[in-house]
């Protein structure tokens, strides 16, 4: 295929803000995944309160008067102005006309919308549905940050973070914006929870990927952000050489068992990347747990013979669905930087004919491929490398 | 395939029940009557899509949760047709579409967020693009909602070859906007230079 970008030039993840189960940053929760820790309650891994208070104790989250009274409250849109006010500090932003933002989500305020909704399908008082849950998000966000630039909502399932990361690097290499800011968020909510229960996918206990013994994803909550430019600000600051995206067309609600979707995706962000199998020195799995997603994933890794190390973290952070592909790749960025990656902490080798890793290993970490995997037959992969 | 097609849905065409989509949307028997009476099967697998909307499947998430609220469960196949990228994946897999699919989700004008993410990507890539706009709601929504939006559906199929000379430009203060599918059909036909303008962002085109 010709590609009309010749030579494209690398962008880079600058500065970064995140919050999670575990804490607030990334280096929390690259912490909690070295020591393995494991807070699930009943398959689910919430952002604990004190996190969502410290949130929105923070001075100038909402700088103006919300659109809509009944989100003033909501935790993910507290979480999402946290990580964005945090790079706004970092990194002088304005949100002028040439600043960029792509939001990554599956639900929005789905959680304030289906309170709503359900009040008036028990026969109680509402106060109405104003909004729709996902653009009223972005339209919030923006309203607060008095943002002036170009805004994409992206809500392709579990791959949505990747891709809204593809099309960000576009946006940037056509010259249409000088930053783009990336932004992950997801917060649990009913139609999530019990939802993916309702298909039997969610583990009600631990969420065990890459284990003969797993038995489905288990929900978390998390926002990650960053702000993606052509230009390296930071002494660590990782660079996107790399992105594919692929269909299978198989069903709803599971991946083609062949794993031709993610071969196909791995595969685009490889050759876009110029580089091989062999360069890739650690996978970071999507890895959700679910028996037909470690499998097809598995194929694919499989038969496009990449020998390097492959682990999931989901075991120890859950699944946030459009997020995740946000704030695991700044896992992925730690890994550049420290030189190490994580192993599958409850991962069985022998069942899977890749090289699964199931410690943490201190490594020479040049280049990383991300995957994610979504409902709809979605995949979408990433290459993440240092500067030499 | 050489044509570029543009199709919209008309209400007073209703389509005949089809066994094959007994458990799909609203959105997904509007849009998958209108691309197999439209498009030809050797549609290429690399075509991307981009579907935008402003509340995606709104209707299986009401209903959903109506399940949820009044019997304490939901049914499983309204979960999996909801919001999560049901209606793009179901293009996919019925026309064994192969690459990439995305869904966006506007906060207004959906077409124009359609039309800015499709053609960005098509000079990057340079791969047919397939760009969808649709959009219902629940009539019993609207006795919560203060607002509605007629159900609607229409897509604009690009060539490889119509689009090979896309290319960006920036000076665009002389050229005409296009707002909806059918004019971007009209202005790739007819090889005119045009610029799209979407939230904050106008982006000129010109096809040589």
């Amino acid at each position: 295929m010709e590609r009309a970008i010749k030579n494209i030039a690398p962008v880079f993840i600058n500065e970064h803000a995140s919050i999670h189960p575990y804490g607030v940053g990334i280096e929390s929760l690259w912490e909690a995944c070295e020591e393995k820790k494991r807070h699930f309650e009943n398959g689910l891994l919430y952002i604990p309160e004190e996190h969502s208070k410290h949130c929105l104790g923070t001075e100038n989250l909402f700088s103006r008067k919300t659109l809509l009274n009944e989100v003033a409250e909501n935790k993910l849109l507290a979480w999402s102005l946290f990580c964005l006010r945090s790079l706004e500090e970092k990194s002088q932003l304005k949100w002028g006309p040439r600043d960029g933002l792509i939001i990554a989500t599956t639900t929005g305020l789905t959680r304030v919308w289906e309170s709503e909704l359900i009040n008036h399908f028990q026969g109680e008082k509402t106060n109405g549905i104003l909004y729709q849950p996902i653009g009223g998000f972005a339209q919030e966000i923006r309203h607060q940050l008095e943002h002036q630039g170009p805004i994409q909502i992206v809500s392709s399932a579990c791959a949505a973070g990747t891709q809204a990361i593809g099309l960000g690097r576009n946006w940037l290499n056509l010259g249409l914006v000088d930053r783009c800011v990336i932004l992950g968020a997801e917060q649990i909510c009913d139609l999530t929870r019990t939802g993916f229960s309702s298909l039997s996918l969610v583990n009600g206990e631990d969420c065990l990927p890459f284990n003969e013994t797993r038995s489905g994803i288990c929900l978390s909550e998390a926002v990650g952000a960053f702000v993606l430019e052509r230009q390296k600000r930071r002494e660590h600051s990782v660079k996107i050489v790399g992105y594919g995206c692929a269909s299978d067309g198989y069903s709803m609600t599971a991946p083609k068992p062949d794993g031709s979707g993610p071969l196909h995706s791995i595969s685009q962000a490889l050759e876009d990347a110029a580089l091989t199998s062999e360069d890739i020195d650690w996978v970071h799995a999507h890895g959700t747990g679910s028996l037909q997603n470690d499998r097809a994933e598995a194929a694919a890794i499989k038969q496009l013979e990449i020998k390097a190390p492959v682990s999931s973290t989901k075991g120890i952070h859950g699944h946030s669905l459009a997020a995740s592909g946000v704030w695991e790749t700044l896992l992925c960025c730690e890994a550049l930087k420290r030189q190490k990656i994580l192993g599958s902490a409850f991962s069985e080798p022998k069942h899977f004919t890749i090289n699964m890793a199931r410690d943490n290993q201190n490594s020479k970490v040049s280049y990383i491929l991300k995957n994610t995997l979504g409902f709809g037959g979605i995949n979408a992969s990433l290459i993440l490398g240092r500067e030499a | 395939m050489s044509a570029n097609l543009f199709w919209k849905y008309d209400p007073k065409q209703e389509a005949a029940f089809d066994p094959r989509f007994r458990k799909a949307t609203t959105l997904m028997r509007i849009l998958i009557g209108g691309l197999e009476k439209t498009l030809p099967q050797d549609l290429p697998n690399k075509t991307e899509v981009f579907l935008g909307s402003l509340h995606g499947e709104i209707e299986p998430t009401f209903n959903y949760l109506k399940g949820l609220a009044q019997n304490g469960v939901g049914r499983p196949f309204l979960f999996q047709n909801s919001l999560h990228h049901s209606t793009t994946g179901f293009i996919s897999q019925q026309l064994q579409i192969l690459g990439p699919t995305y869904s966006l989700c506007a906060i207004d004008e959906p077409q124009k967020e359609v039309m800015a993410a499709a053609l960005v990507q098509a000079v990057a890539n340079r791969n047919p693009v397939l760009m969808i706009h649709a959009d219902s709601f629940p009539e019993e929504l609207g006795e919560v909602s203060d607002y509605s939006v007629k159900t609607e559906g229409e897509f604009l199929y690009l060539t490889e070859e119509s689009l090979s000379t896309l290319e960006i430009i920036s000076e665009t203060s002389e050229l005409k906007g296009v707002g909806h599918f059918e004019e971007l059909y009209s202005a790739i036909n007819s090889k005119q230079s045009f610029k799209i303008n979407f939230q904050h962002m106008e982006i000129g085109f010109r096809v040589n």
